[in-house]
């Protein structure tokens, strides 16, 4: 009886939670039919860039969710890129180049955490200043403005990303990996007490002190774990495009926050799921890919991004104002 | 007398509906000049629905509204208030950064061309601070103030728009004995020049004191206008809760006072010193003095929340770790504190994520929740105590006041406590439920738990308590049993600082 009145409520809840997924597909449709040659091989595109930029966003999402922000998250991804060429150089091992590039973003990660926690500076001042930080290591080691592997080491970098499953042509490794920490992500989120802190700590820290939850160590470990998403962001991306250009930090940071917002994180925090962030990258990648094809000047495509941006944040607002 | 006055306010059969409830169904309420009328009912009954009609915040779907006999539709809380009609909320709506004058006349700031007069600005919040004998500057930055004085800010605020209706929401909740004084003065002065006052309270002895008239709503419909003259706080109950109340206080019975549970010696604190006492297993023990007092400062102190400068706290012959909550929650310490939204709840969270969030560490197995089991938990404790919601997943901030605290008790039972504190536990919360938490308090004292009750209520100490400690200006100035022979007045005296 009680499970008969529980499930349709259960099967409407699913439907206002996840209705971001709606917006992709309903992006996707539009954009095959106004772009020409907007096909499969588009949307494998989309895919790929959105594994790569996936990373950054779901790192911003724990930080945002614990009711902070983290403005260096772009500079994090092109430091971690540039040690992760830098150690391929110097080593020849692709391997041993990830993992110190992973060990480095959760250093700039923890540096970050540090700093709002212990110190206890407002995060966006904190990571406005630490950005800067990242960003003169990375004008430091991209003196003629890219850092690229030696000859020899090209191929192993190349390869991460290049690498596909199965010889499927579109079943990359780096959508693998994003899809497979995404899945941990959900599960970390719903199922363990460190998920739980998170949504406590942005809900109300006080409360979460008083029940015993250690708001600032959750803190400290969202910003640690944002880095190091950013750090894997950083080596899929020199991977990808075979080396580093110092304007890999740029943008990225606006393309984070847009994606968190639209997947319904709060920027007061407690609230959001990896599922919507999910829908959030790819809103973000389909408008992207569609305006490039589209082969609008970059002030066009600039400015209707943006306003792309009002309008799917409105209907949103409109829509939650209609269910209180 | 009253048939031939024009009522300032009068609403006829007002019906508002939410989807899925009906809030108000043909409410009539009629407000005349300078009297105090007193809306009385429980949580949820519909008085705020009724109040945000009369202000212009929500708009009726059925039924008239009139202002001195005029019919008025007003679509938004500015339109109220040129019309007259303001609010004082339960939430203050206070600029701290901005001056007592500024915040007196935001909105509404005299002009001089297109420069903000100062001149008249600061003379004018003089007149409003003299007309309610309120002894502050009118430049003192509003945040410097007490809450008390915020609020008669607010009233002002109200004065300064000509109000000619101000609806004051639980204007007491956060008042002490003194401050809430000065409001019912500063109610008389405004009732004198006319001004009529809708009232609401839950504390229906200042309702009985304050009102001329007492209208109560049961379950979004009118149940009865009443002069108070011709009235009594029983038949007021009974209208509210639509039985009467047998008894407000369970019997003290099945309670068995075992060995020591809590045992704090010499704390000292910041606004506290050198306060000694034991708890004893299925005792329970109130806490009485002035707000302000020290009294949740002591509290805090034993959870751990703040440091103590001297002194220690053990727990069943353990000590307690200082200004550590956690270790305080492992070794048995529940503690609902008295700002339930501050301090108690994540609101945006579910009730069932706020009911297990101190069991976590027990539901979790290397980290990952047991979901089943948390969801067991919740819904027994939940279910125990006859929580209104519609599900544990409902969000724990859509809740009515007297339902929320019965989640931050389930909140600290599920860890079955050895000791549990509850400060100010029925604050803010109506008859029905008051008389339910109780009950639990009662049940929990039987099954063997020391509980602590903070109170600034006699009459809850002298119902629910064994024996109270009294606390004036951080001292502790006695403890004594609760026996037929303990007069109220000698607890008073006590909290007053005196000698028992």
């Amino acid at each position: 009886m009680k499970e008969n009145i529980a499930a349709p409520r259960r099967f409407k809840r699913l439907i206002a939670d996840y209705n971001s997924v709606a917006i992709v597909l309903v992006l996707l449709i539009i954009a095959s039919f106004v772009v020409d040659g907007f096909n499969g091989k588009s949307i494998n595109t989309i895919l790929i860039q959105a594994s790569l930029y996936g990373f950054v966003a779901l790192g911003l999402a724990l930080v945002m969710i614990t009711g902070n922000i983290d403005l260096s998250v772009g500079y994090q991804v092109c430091t971690a890129a540039i040690v992760c060429v830098l150690v391929l150089n110097a080593t020849g091992s692709m391997i041993v180049a990830a993992l110190a590039a992973l060990v480095v973003g959760m250093l700039t990660g923890s540096i970050n955490g540090l700093v709002v926690t212990k110190i206890g500076v407002n995060p966006l001042i904190a990571t406005i200043a630490t950005n800067y930080i990242y960003k003169g290591f990375s004008y430091y080691f991209t003196e003629n403005g890219a850092l690229s592997p030696l000859k020899e080491n090209k191929d192993a970098l190349k390869g991460l990303a290049k690498a596909q499953l199965f010889d499927t042509k579109w079943l990359t490794v780096t959508i693998i990996i994003f899809v497979v920490v995404l899945a941990l992500m959900y599960f970390l989120l719903y199922k363990t007490r460190f998920g739980n802190a998170l949504y406590i700590t942005g809900d109300n820290p006080e409360a979460g002190a008083f029940a015993g939850i250690n708001t600032k160590n959750t803190t400290f470990m969202a910003f640690l774990l944002c880095g190091l998403f950013c750090a894997c962001a950083g080596v899929l991306f020199a991977s990808d495009s075979s080396g580093v250009t110092y304007t890999l930090g740029e943008g990225k940071d606006v393309f984070a926050i847009s994606a968190c917002v639209i997947g319904g994180i709060k920027m007061v925090g407690g609230k959001g799921t990896m599922i919507n962030v999910l829908s959030g990258v790819l809103i973000m990648r389909i408008i992207s890919k569609a305006l490039d094809m589209l082969l609008l000047p970059q002030q066009w495509s600039n400015f209707v991004s943006g306003t792309l941006l009002i309008v799917i944040l409105l209907v949103d607002a409109l829509s939650s104002r209609r269910k209180t | 007398m009253t048939e031939e006055r024009v009522p300032l306010i009068e609403l006829r059969n007002i019906t508002k509906v939410f989807p899925g409830v009906k809030a108000l169904s043909d409410v009539c309420f009629t407000l005349y000049p300078g009297e105090v009328h007193s809306l009385c009912g429980e949580n949820g009954a519909g008085k705020s629905t009724l109040i945000k009609v009369m202000t212009g915040a929500h708009q009726a779907d059925g039924g008239e509204y009139f202002i001195d006999g005029q019919p008025v539709h007003i679509h938004s809380t500015q339109e109220g208030i040129a019309l007259g009609v303001s609010c004082v909320y339960q939430e203050l709506s206070i600029a701290p950064q901005l001056d007592v004058a500024q915040n007196l006349f935001i909105g509404n700031l005299p002009m001089k061309g297109v420069l903000i007069d100062h001149k008249k600005l600061y003379r004018d919040a003089q007149e409003i601070l003299d007309l309610l004998n309120l002894n502050v500057s009118p430049r003192t930055p509003a945040g410097e103030l007490s809450v008390g004085q915020q609020q008669m800010i607010e009233i002002g605020r109200a004065v300064t728009r000509n109000a000619r209706c101000i609806i004051m929401d639980e204007p007491t909740s956060s008042l002490s004995e003194a401050e809430t004084e000065t409001l019912f003065k500063i109610i008389d002065i405004l009732q004198q020049r006319g001004i009529a006052i809708v009232y609401i309270s839950h504390h229906l002895d200042e309702v009985m004191q304050l009102s001329d008239r007492i209208t109560v709503i049961r379950d979004g419909q009118n149940i009865i206008t009443m002069n108070t003259a011709d009235t009594t706080q029983e038949i007021l109950i009974a209208n509210m809760i639509g039985r009467p109340l047998d008894k407000q206080y369970p019997e003290k019975t099945g309670r068995s006072r075992g060995e020591v549970i809590l045992d704090v010696q010499g704390l000292c604190g910041e606004k506290f010193r050198d306060v000694t006492f034991q708890v004893h297993a299925g005792e329970v023990l109130g806490f009485f003095g002035l707000v302000g007092a020290g009294r949740s400062e002591i509290m805090r102190a034993i959870f751990g929340a703040d440091k103590p400068s001297a002194g220690t706290v053990t727990l069943n012959g353990e000590a307690i770790r200082a200004g550590s909550p956690p270790d305080a929650i492992r070794k048995g310490i529940g503690f609902c504190t008295e700002d339930r939204k501050k301090e108690g709840l994540m609101l945006r969270l579910s009730i069932l994520l706020n009911s297990t969030i101190v069991k976590l560490p027990q539901l979790a197995n290397g980290g990952v929740i047991d979901r089943k089991r948390q969801a067991e938990d919740a819904d027994r404790y939940i279910t125990a105590m006859r929580t209104k919601t519609p599900s544990i997943h409902q969000l724990a901030g859509n809740l009515s006041g007297g339902n929320q605290q019965k989640v931050v008790l389930a909140k600290w039972l599920t860890m079955e406590p050895k000791l549990l504190i509850l400060d100010e536990p029925t604050r803010g919360i109506d008859v029905g439920s008051k008389a339910e938490i109780y009950d639990i308090i009662n049940e929990l004292a039987g099954s063997g738990m020391a509980v602590i009750v903070v109170s600034s209520e006699i009459e809850e100490i002298f119902g629910v308590c064994d024996s109270v400690v009294t606390i004036f200006e951080g001292n502790q100035t006695a403890q004594l049993p609760i026996t037929p022979e303990l007069t109220r007045e000698k607890v008073l005296a006590c909290s007053l600082g005196g000698k028992p």
